[in-house]
């Protein structure tokens, strides 16, 4: 039986901090010159993230990971942050050129009149450009999540991590619940506001070029 | 020993109304001469194996058809199981590919799991034999030989299965400019690409580049290596590797070993993609301005805007401003008209 906070916490020292320090130099090489990026960042996920993450159960309430080591793809996660949601899409056929994905999916609710989280995930191999031979190859993971997400998405996804997956004063209420997704609304809101006003500043900078 | 079993089919092209005809196949015993024989062949098949691959997910869901055929057969080896990997083997080999001989190793090594898909193409052989009389020559119809121009194989390693996403393979037809790239191997029976994306590995190769040209100091090299970037615009679409676009370009040692140092690490040289001249132009393209008092402007197209200060003038003239060190002047002989 291996301890699985000893074992991450190795990794997470040795190959995860300088791993995420590379593939974010790699990553902003990738998109450097591209505008309305507000920000790229690349971190290993938290010690005790992972751990919490390596209980987590199935509906049936059996462990939802039996090797997390392996299991768990977010060990590395990459965010582009950007402007307008076009941008999501224009970062986004980037990052399908660029890295080999294994998994590429919106997130985001079941239900057209549900709010909650949006994003565009992927789960990628792990370019080998961004390891070090010095490495131990058996503790170095196989993927990185990279997340594109406008600004508004971000932002309520971060605030809503704290007080809704972390309640730092207890369980929600239903009434919070509603409130978050209202929130969740008001970003897609703004969202779209930005993105009408975006595309309608391109046709008129096309017509006045014609 | 680490091999624990090996399953073999003889696998035909398809043929409509075959789809439901079974496959023959045996499992070879660990030991005699066929076995030292195949044991040889995974043994080498690291070395042998030399283009990095990966899966290609289904709709974007972590799923593929050949994988999880790979993951059944490994969590439950058996005839039975080897055989599916034999169907789909046959659904993906033409006429034109004619019959072969799947053979899949599996062994472990230390708390890996190591599986060896390999395919023999069929060929033709004599057998000549002494005898007493004399030579008894006989002409024999099904040989299956690693040698041949067609082999491929593919090798996929790691203590966990979570981890079979990729591997790497071997198809000798990719290697031979002389033939198209046969798409059945890779892309049909692995439903794979190289595990580097054209985006990627072109980027690299002209990072390095770049890189190279920009820190040798000898003229001579660094002519080399801007000629080799010139010529690279020939290779769009075709698989190369950055060892594989130095052998092709016939570079000198000393431009070899500047492309290579300023590579991330080593294992990447080898690494297949095909190139993509767009990507290759936008890293190393220089962009031009020509002025009407006959001056040229010239820089990296990535950095232009960092590196050249515009301002524009009252009158509609533009006033551009460069700072560095002189590390090179020549004069050349032009037009004055």
């Amino acid at each position: 039986m291996i301890d699985l906070r000893a074992t991450y916490e190795q990794r997470y020292n040795d190959v995860l901090l300088p791993l995420a320090t590379n593939l974010e130099l790699y990553i902003r090489d990738i998109f450097a010159g591209i505008e309305r990026i507000d920000r790229i960042s690349v971190r290993p996920k938290s010690i005790d993230r992972f751990i919490s993450k390596s209980l987590a159960k199935n509906e049936a309430g059996t462990n939802k990971y039996s090797d997390p080591l392996e299991q768990i793809q977010d060990q590395i996660g990459a965010r582009i942050i950007v402007l307008f949601k076009q941008d999501v899409e224009k970062i986004s056929n980037i990052a399908e050129e660029s890295f080999r994905y294994v998994e590429n999916k919106d997130v985001e609710p079941e239900a057209v009149y549900e709010f909650s989280y949006f994003g565009k995930h992927f789960i990628s191999l792990i370019p080998h450009d961004v390891l070090d031979d010095t490495w131990p190859r058996a503790i170095i993971p196989g993927f990185f999540e990279l997340q594109i997400k406008t600004v508004f998405q971000h932002a309520w996804s971060e605030a809503s991590h704290d007080v809704g997956y972390k309640p730092m004063l207890g369980e929600l209420s239903r009434e919070d619940k509603r409130a978050l997704a209202f929130a969740s609304a008001q970003a897609w809101g703004a969202d779209k506001a930005f993105a009408d006003i975006f595309d309608q500043l391109s046709v008129r900078a096309a017509m006045q070029k014609a | 020993m680490p091999i624990e079993s090996i399953h073999t089919y003889l696998v035909h092209p398809r043929a409509q109304g075959d789809e439901h005809r079974n496959i023959g196949g045996i499992d070879v015993p660990l030991n005699g001469k066929l076995f030292d024989t195949l044991n040889s062949v995974y043994e080498k098949s690291d070395d042998e194996c030399d283009i990095d691959i990966a899966f290609v997910p289904n709709g974007g869901r972590q799923q593929n058809d050949c994988r999880d055929l790979i993951l059944s057969y490994i969590r439950d080896r058996s005839l039975d199981t080897g055989r599916l990997i034999a169907n789909r083997l046959r659904e993906h080999t033409t006429n034109r590919s004619k019959q072969g001989l799947l053979v899949l190793m599996y062994g472990r090594e230390g708390s890996d799991h190591r599986l060896v898909i390999s395919r023999y193409p069929t060929n033709t052989g004599i057998l000549a034999e002494e005898n007493a009389r004399g030579l008894d020559v006989q002409f024999l119809e099904r040989v299956f030989m690693r040698s041949a121009y067609s082999y491929k194989a593919a090798v996929y390693q790691h203590a966990s299965l979570e981890r079979f996403w990729d591997g790497r393979a071997v198809d000798k037809q990719i290697s031979s400019r002389s033939l198209p790239t046969p798409e059945y191997w890779i892309h049909g029976f692995l439903h794979s690409d190289f595990r580097t994306t054209s985006a990627q590995g072109t980027r690299r190769l002209a990072v390095a580049l770049k890189k190279a040209i920009g820190s040798v100091d000898n003229l001579e090299l660094k002519q080399e290596l801007v000629a080799a970037a010139t010529l690279a615009r020939g290779m769009a679409g075709q698989a190369t590797s950055v060892s594989g676009f130095c052998d092709r370009f016939n570079l000198s040692v000393l431009a070899r070993e500047a492309i290579m140092s300023n590579l991330p690490n080593t294992a990447v040289a080898a690494e297949q993609f095909s190139l993509d001249v767009a990507v290759f132009d936008q890293e190393v393209a220089y962009r031009t301005i020509q002025l009407d008092s006959g001056v040229f402007i010239a820089a990296s197209a990535r950095e232009f805007e960092g590196l050249v200060n515009r301002e524009e003038l009252d009158d509609g003239q533009e006033r551009f401003s460069v700072t560095g060190h002189i590390i090179n002047e020549r004069l050349r002989r032009g037009s004055l008209s």
